[in-house]
Parts: C-alpha cells; structure tokens; sequence
C-alpha cells in the first residue's frame, strides 16, 4: 500500500465526524478493510513488535492474532534473515539509510510449522504517526519460485540431454567421415589389381601413384581418430568439482528415458560415508556411466526380471571405482579382445563407438576402466577415477 | 436344404466381397495388434508365421494387400516376395523389418515393395496406408 | 570438372560421377578407368546439373553414380531436379551416409540401386552394368515410340478416326455404319492404316499404339 493512500486513510478516519461512528467504529472499519487485503498485512512498531497483523498474514503465517501480537516479527523468518532484519532495522532508524523500505524484497518468511517459504515483502514507513510504524505487505510467491525451477531444471535437462546426444553425433560423424578414405582406398586398391593385369609401364607408373594415395587416405582416416580424442581432451578442459553419488542417481534418471530400464530393478550401493568428489567434466562421466548402463541393459534383454547394480568403492583414499553389474549372458573370450575398439559390436543395430569413447574419457581423466566376469552370470563393468572425499561428518558440522 | 445352401452362399459371398490382407510375420503380438485394428476397418486378415505357411496357402481373388517382415524363421521376407513375383503374382507389399538394414531396404523396394517400414513403427500410420492401397483396387 | 579422356567413340557409355570428395572422384574415376568405362566426374551436384544437356547425354548410353551428402544440394535434390528435366538416366547412389528411410525415399523415387561405401567394387560395376543395359533397353523403347507418334502423325483425319475405331475392337461392318460409309471404303482405309503404321497384324496395332500411348 503506497505511503499516500495510507495517510489519506487514516486522514480521512479522523476526520470522519465525532456524529458518524465512536473511535472504536473506525478501528474496525480500519480491521475490515486490511482482513479484506489479498496480500498479508503486518505493522510492527519502532522495535520489531507486531500490532497489526490482518487474516491474510494470518493464513500465510498460520498464526491467529493473538499468538503474534506484540512479539517481535523475527518469529515470521527463518533464523537467518531475522539476524539481517535486526541489523535493517537498527541501521535504518540511526542513518535513515534504506535497505529493504519503499523499495520490494524476495525474502523467506516461515511459517509456525516451521516451513520455510519465499515470499515477496515491502515495507513502508507510517511517517505521521506520533511513535514509529512500519507497515509490511507480504505476499506469497512459492508457486512462482516453483515455476522457475521447473523452468530453469527442465531447460537444464535438455541442455545435458542435448550435451550428450551430441556425443552421439559425433560418434555418427566420424563414422561417415571414416567411410570417405576407405572407400578411397578400397577403389584405388581394386583399381591398381586390374591396372596390373596389363602389366605396361604407363600402367606400372598409375598402380604407384594409386598406392601413394592409399597412404594419404590412410592418414587422413586416422587423423579422424585423432581428433576424436581432441574434442574428448578439449573438454576435459571444463572440469568442475562434482558429487558423485548426486551424479549416479542423476545419470539412473537420465536412463530411465530408454523404457527398458524399467524391465529391471536398479540397485545402487553407494559410498556415503566418504562421499567422493571428483574434477571432471560431468557431461562426459556422465556419458560413461550411461554407455555402461545401457550395455548392461542390454545384456540382459532376455532376463527381463534380473536386476542392475551399480556399486561404488574407495580403492584407496585417492582413488574411486564405479562398477555396473549385469546378469546378462556375460562375455566369451573371443568377444573380450576387442571389446574397447572402435567400431566393435556384437548387437545388429548400434556403431560400438560407446566404450571406446567411454576409453578415451576415462583416461583423459586419469583413471582406468576394465571389465570382469561376475561370479554369478552377467559381467561388471568398472571404471576408476582420482577423487577426494568428504566424510559425512565433515559435512554435518 | 436348398434355403440352407442359399444361405452358406450368400454369407460366402458376403466374406468373399471383404479385401483380405495377408500378414507374414512371427511376432504375434503384432500379428495380433494389426488384427485388430484393419478387422475394425471392414478387411479380412490371414496371419502367417513364416514365408512357407504362406506360400502352402491358396491365394484368394479378393486378396487386396500384403505385409512381410523381413526377419522370418526360414525363407526371409524379401526372397519371399522376390519368389512370389516371380510366379507373377502382382500383389501391394509392405515390407516391416525389426534390423535397419539399407540393402535389404534397396532389395525389398528394387522387388517393387510400396514402402520398406521399419520397427518399431505407428501402426496407425501403417494402417492409413495399407487402407489407402486396398481403395485404390 | 575432371575429364578422364578415354578413347571417345560416340556409341560408347558415360558414367557421370558426382561427389564432393576428391579421394573418392579421383579413385572410382581411376576404378571406371581400369575397367574401361568413359566417365566424367563433378565436385558439386550444381555443376552435374550445369553440364547436363538432354540432347547430348541421352543421346549416348550412360547413367549417373551420385552421392547423397554433399554441400549446396543433396543427392536427393538432384535426383528431383533431374526429374523434372525429364533426365532418364538411371541413378545409383553411393554414399557414406545411409539411413534406412533415405534409401527407400531414393529408390521410391525411381533410384536403380543405392550403394553404401566403402563398397566391393564388384557390386559398383555390376549395378553400373546393370543400369547401363536397362538404359539402352529403355532408349531403344523410346525410339520405337517416337516412331509410332511420327506415323500417327501422318494419317489423316479419316484415317485416325478409323484407327481409334479398330483399336477398340469394333468389326468393318460396325465402323461402316457409325461412320456412314460402306464397308468397302473402311476396308480400304484398314490397309492404308496397317501400312502407315507398318504393322502386320491387329494385335501388333494395338500393342505399339498402347505402347506410345505410356510415355504420358
């Protein structure tokens, strides 16, 4: 309520004449008016003490009238903005200086459960009364708070989302950019074959240079790897402090985005206690563990009850190993060779890019990864990384 | 006995002016889920698990459509519908495939296919067109 | 534009190969070479289009190797604007990007064979070969139907209405009374139509006059 309307009212209280209504009439015209306000209404004097305090504020708050009248209204915030309010309000009354009167605040208030809640206050000062008064309209903005972390959580869902699939597309780009060269090669290979069935000089002279060629379509195929592990390196460059285990369970989300990890149960055994935290660039763990869980998944697409475990453990105190069990059909000896090249798959659809990009990014942050058969049937996959710890104690200080 | 013999023929002419789509495929919840949906559209489907249970069968005059998936038990979708071609049959096909692969896909449409669909699909989508193609005859 | 110059003998086959990757142009270039086959190559589908020229390429035998990603215009797109320029050559596509619905679209658009690289050269010479056969076959076909367009140009009124008539199965006696001339005068007629036309027997009439009668 802005500072005019409010000295015109009490002006025009006054000044109603003694014949229309005793003192008390207008006290409770003045009530029903503020019980009438949508948004909370609290006047509190020179000390913090509450006088008025209108239905609104008292549905907000949770509090009747009586409850709150004449204690302090640090009893409507959290501990941590009543220490700040204390030093407004003393600031203000010695210095005149403004922090949080005339102008709007987004502030916690709490409520008399306890709950803390956003909310939206200005305060206005009672200039013409003989003690001091501040007036403060309150007005409740948890549902808006709610919508903009929606907005802001979902905007960073598809940004990951988006993060990730890229990786993807990088995958589906150097495929196509590896069949460039070697089918270069492959058709100055043949070429050369039959060149040679004619064994003349100005033939003997093209097969040469044919072969020349072959070698820079070589290098050029391998200069696509190479950059591969450019890019992979390129981000390593944005690392970042990340909670691991708040990572894990975010990445089990992620993949509940493939229905088919809804035909098993995700166990996952965490290390709580020493909490680890890593430097990495979450995006690309992120991407590891995803490749690794989807593999395990699809492990075991006919054993549809069976579950996945994902278990973490200290190997030392510098150094964190994340594994991803399955109870699928497990890995022969053939398979096993080649598992981490590029290219290598034993599904129909699918590149087998997934653990040779998962290779590359695990040892561009200086960790290992490598698998084992399970003693039950089913493999685990495991990757290490250096990590710190935060004990849970710490944490509760 | 001569009403009676009136009636099995007249319900057998009834039966026989419906299209019949044929449906080669062994994944039987499929089988069962087009079924469904192209029956509720006034059309006879026969359903079939494998290229050679199709080919034991008598083709039918009203025989409108054909849907093959690739991957079948023995003879594959695509050599069945190259065989039936070659017998001169000239019958619509849809080809399903559950693996993405371009040269069975460019086999299938050089067999004159309508349309190589891969799984998994909208089987409303599917059922427009197979309905679009029955119209058309 | 690279021209691989290989004896020029006007009834010989060009392939026309469109690639924006040089390795690749140059060594199917060198392939074709080995092999024999006249071929020309372009960096860009604008330049294919550019040089094309109904009058001189379908004249020869020939067909076109196309790729499918390349910058400016796809592979796609220069299957289309072929089509609309009335091109028939026929078009295989060889690509290192292939998706499933990007090669059925191209084959429902009248592709003849569509080639993932890297690919056996075997499957790239036999598709040409291949391709190369049915555009003769088809040229051939062509011809003959201009021919019969040209000699059913030059009947005349009477003759052309008489033609329509047999074609549609009707007897001398029945043409005679729906044109009100006698019978005689339609047998008449009849053996100029069969000769005009250089046909042998009804059913041959009726076949090249069907045959003319696709192209539209």
């Amino acid at each position: 309520m802005p500072k005019d309307d409010e000295s015109n009212f009490f002006q025009m209280l006054s000044n109603k004449p003694s014949g229309q209504g005793t003192i008390k009439d207008a006290n409770q015209r003045l009530i029903a008016l503020l019980d009438a306000a949508v948004d909370a209404l609290v006047v509190i004097d020179g000390k913090g003490n509450i006088e008025i305090f209108n239905s609104a504020a008292q549905k907000m708050f949770g509090y009747s009238k009586r409850e709150v009248f004449g204690k302090n209204i640090k009893m409507l915030m959290p501990d941590t903005f009543s220490i700040e309010h204390d030093k407004y309000l003393a600031s203000y009354l010695t210095s005149g200086e403004e922090k949080i009167i005339d102008k709007g605040r987004k502030v916690k208030g709490k409520k008399s459960n306890g709950e803390e809640f956003p909310i939206f206050l200005s305060v206005g000062e009672v200039k013409n009364s003989s003690d001091i008064q501040f007036v403060g309209i309150i007005r409740d903005i948890s549902e808006q708070e709610q919508d903009r972390i929606d907005a802001r959580e979902s905007r960073e869902r598809l940004s990951h989302a988006s993060r990730l699939s890229s990786m993807g597309e990088l995958a589906a780009g150097i495929a196509h950019e590896m069949n460039q060269p070697l089918s270069a090669i492959s058709s100055y290979a043949q070429a050369s074959k039959r060149l040679l069935q004619s064994d003349t000089q100005d033939n003997k002279l093209k097969v040469v240079a044919a072969l020349d060629k072959i070698c820079d379509q070589a290098i050029r195929a391998s200069e696509v790897i190479h950059r591969l592990r450019t890019f992979v390196k390129k981000r390593v460059a944005q690392r970042e402090s990340v909670d691991l285990n708040a990572l894990i369970y975010e990445t089990v989300n992620l993949a509940k985005v493939d229905t088919r990890i809804l035909d098993h149960e995700v166990l996952l055994k965490l290390c709580h206690n020493k909490k680890p935290i890593l430097i990495a660039d979450p995006i690309q763990i992120q991407q590891v563990l995803l490749n690794l869980i989807r593999n395990g998944i699809d492990a075991m697409e006919h054993h549809k009850g069976a579950p996945l475990l994902i278990h973490s453990q200290w190997l030392s105190n510098i150094k964190i190993e994340v594994s991803v069990i399955d109870f699928g059909l497990g890995i022969d000896q053939k398979t096993s060779s080649g598992i981490f090249n590029p290219f290598f798959t034993t599904k129909e659809t699918g590149m087998g890019m997934g653990l040779s990009v998962s290779q590359t990014i695990i040892h561009a942050h200086g960790g290992n990864i490598y698998f084992s058969p399970s003693n039950h049937s089913g493999c685990t996959f495991s990757f290490s990384l250096p990590a710190t710890f935060i004990r849970q104690e710490d944490m509760e200080k | 006995m001569i009403l009676l013999l009136n009636l099995l023929m007249l319900s057998k002419i009834k039966a026989i002016e419906k299209p019949i789509v044929y449906i080669v495929d062994n994944d039987h919840k499929l089988l069962c889920s087009l079924s469904k949906k192209l029956v509720q559209h006034g059309v006879i489907v026969e359903v079939f698990s494998s290229a050679e249970e199709f080919l034991n069968t008598k083709l039918r005059s009203r025989a409108a459509c054909l849907i093959i998936e690739v991957n079948l038990p023995n003879m594959g979708g695509i050599e069945l519908l190259e065989h039936i071609n070659n017998l001169g049959v000239r019958l619509p096909t849809f080809i399903l495939s559950s693996s993405s692969d371009i040269s069975k896909a460019v086999r299938a449409m050089q067999a004159e296919a309508i349309d190589f669909i891969e799984k998994p699909f909208i089987e409303n989508t599917l059922i427009e067109k197979v309905l679009g193609v029955i119209k058309k005859l | 534009m690279q021209n691989n110059k290989t004896k020029h003998v006007s009834s010989s086959p060009v392939v026309h190969v469109v690639d924006d990757d040089e390795a690749v142009l140059d060594s199917v270039g060198m392939l074709l070479d080995s092999i024999g086959l006249k071929n020309t190559c372009y960096k860009d589908a604008q330049g294919f289009l550019d040089s094309y020229s109904g009058t001189e390429f379908d004249k020869k035998n020939g067909c076109i190797l196309l790729d499918i990603r390349m910058p400016f215009m796809s592979g796609i797109e220069c299957q289309y604007r072929l089509e609309q320029m009335g091109c028939r050559m026929p078009i295989i596509f060889v690509t290192g990007h292939g998706d499933v619905p990007t090669a059925v679209e191209a084959m429902k658009n009248g592709a003849a064979e569509f080639i993932q690289k890297p690919f056996r050269e075997q499957l790239l010479i036999d598709a040409i070969q291949k391709a190369l056969q049915v555009n003769i076959e088809d040229q051939k076909r062509l011809e003959k139907i201009n021919q019969t367009l040209e000699k059913l140009a030059s009947l005349t009124n009477r003759e052309s209405q008489i033609l329509k008539a047999i074609v549609s199965g009707k007897a001398n006696k029945v043409i005679a009374i729906e044109l009100h001339l006698s019978q005689r005068t339609i047998e008449i007629h009849r053996a100029h139509v069969m000769d005009k036309m250089q046909v042998k027997s009804l059913a041959e009439l009726v076949k090249v006059v069907i045959d003319a009668s696709t192209i539209h």
